[in-house]
């Protein structure tokens, strides 16, 4: 549980999934994710993995991509899964997805918490550093769109 | 995907544990929702890892499609039995005996 209230994973996936922003601005806050993060496109394909995920999975990230994940099924809230991982230990996780759009097509960013861990203060931060930066994000394309809409105003006194 | 076509799914599982067996639990009530057209197999990972790595498996419980093509598969909870044969292309009443076009 994190300092919110919420789950670590959901939250990461509430800050992923709400932030509408550009793909590169996505990828930079999935990579500063401390929970082990996935795109994986509509037709299951993985599409990016950050660090934590490349660490979780035991597997490099480049190894990750262009993998079938699959379509990530959740009924209510996060599901239970084990990880296979090539050194074959037996890690349980909670896997949550949310609806995304990822280079313009439909996909899931799914975030992986080990089972059984949690409750860091440093991971609790690291996920409000996390929040911070996609509010701050958006704050930013807030005022872009303020000053497009003011370039269009006719000049003062016109 | 034409009617009455046969179904393959292969569910891959770790061990023999809850979730194992909650698996296999919603694998029997896809099969009461799609019927006879189903079949499937059931891989432990843990006795087959070489097959898990063949066919690129992160987490279980993992369900793929086998037949017809293409290959497609879902992961996570399968209780949500909709949701699990909507990703994978499956639609039950074109299995059923009587389907009609």
């Amino acid at each position: 549980m994190s300092v919110d209230g919420t789950d670590g994973g959901q939250a990461t996936g509430d800050v992923l999934a709400r932030t509408d922003l550009p793909t590169d601005e996505l990828l930079d806050l999935a990579a500063s994710a401390a929970e082990a993060t996935l795109v994986v496109e509509d037709d299951g394909t993985v599409r990016y993995a950050n660090g934590a995920a490349a660490e979780l999975l035991g597997r490099d990230a480049d190894e990750l991509l262009e993998r079938p994940f699959g379509c990530p099924v959740t009924a209510d809230g996060p599901a239970r899964v084990n990880l296979v991982r090539p050194d074959r230990a037996d890690l349980e996780a909670e896997l949550d997805a949310r609806p995304i759009h990822f280079d313009g097509r439909r996909a899931h960013v799914v975030v992986l918490q080990e089972a059984g861990v949690g409750g860091d203060l440093r991971e609790d931060l690291a996920r409000v550093r996390l929040h911070v930066r996609g509010l701050s994000l958006r704050l930013t394309r807030i005022e872009e769109r303020l000053e497009a809409v003011e370039a269009r105003l006719p000049p003062r006194g016109g | 995907m034409s009617r009455l076509e046969a179904v393959v799914l292969c569910l891959y599982v770790n061990g023999e544990q809850p979730l194992t067996v909650l698996s296999r639990s919603n694998l029997q009530r896809l099969r009461q929702l799609v019927g006879p057209a189903l079949r499937f197999e059931v891989v432990d990972v843990l006795d087959d890892p070489a097959r898990a790595e063949r066919e690129r498996i992160l987490v279980t419980p993992t369900l793929v499609r086998v037949s017809p093509p293409p290959p497609l598969r879902v992961g996570g909870d399968l209780s949500d039995v909709e949701a699990a044969l909507d990703g994978l292309g499956i639609r039950p009443w074109q299995h059923r005996e009587g389907a009609r076009t």
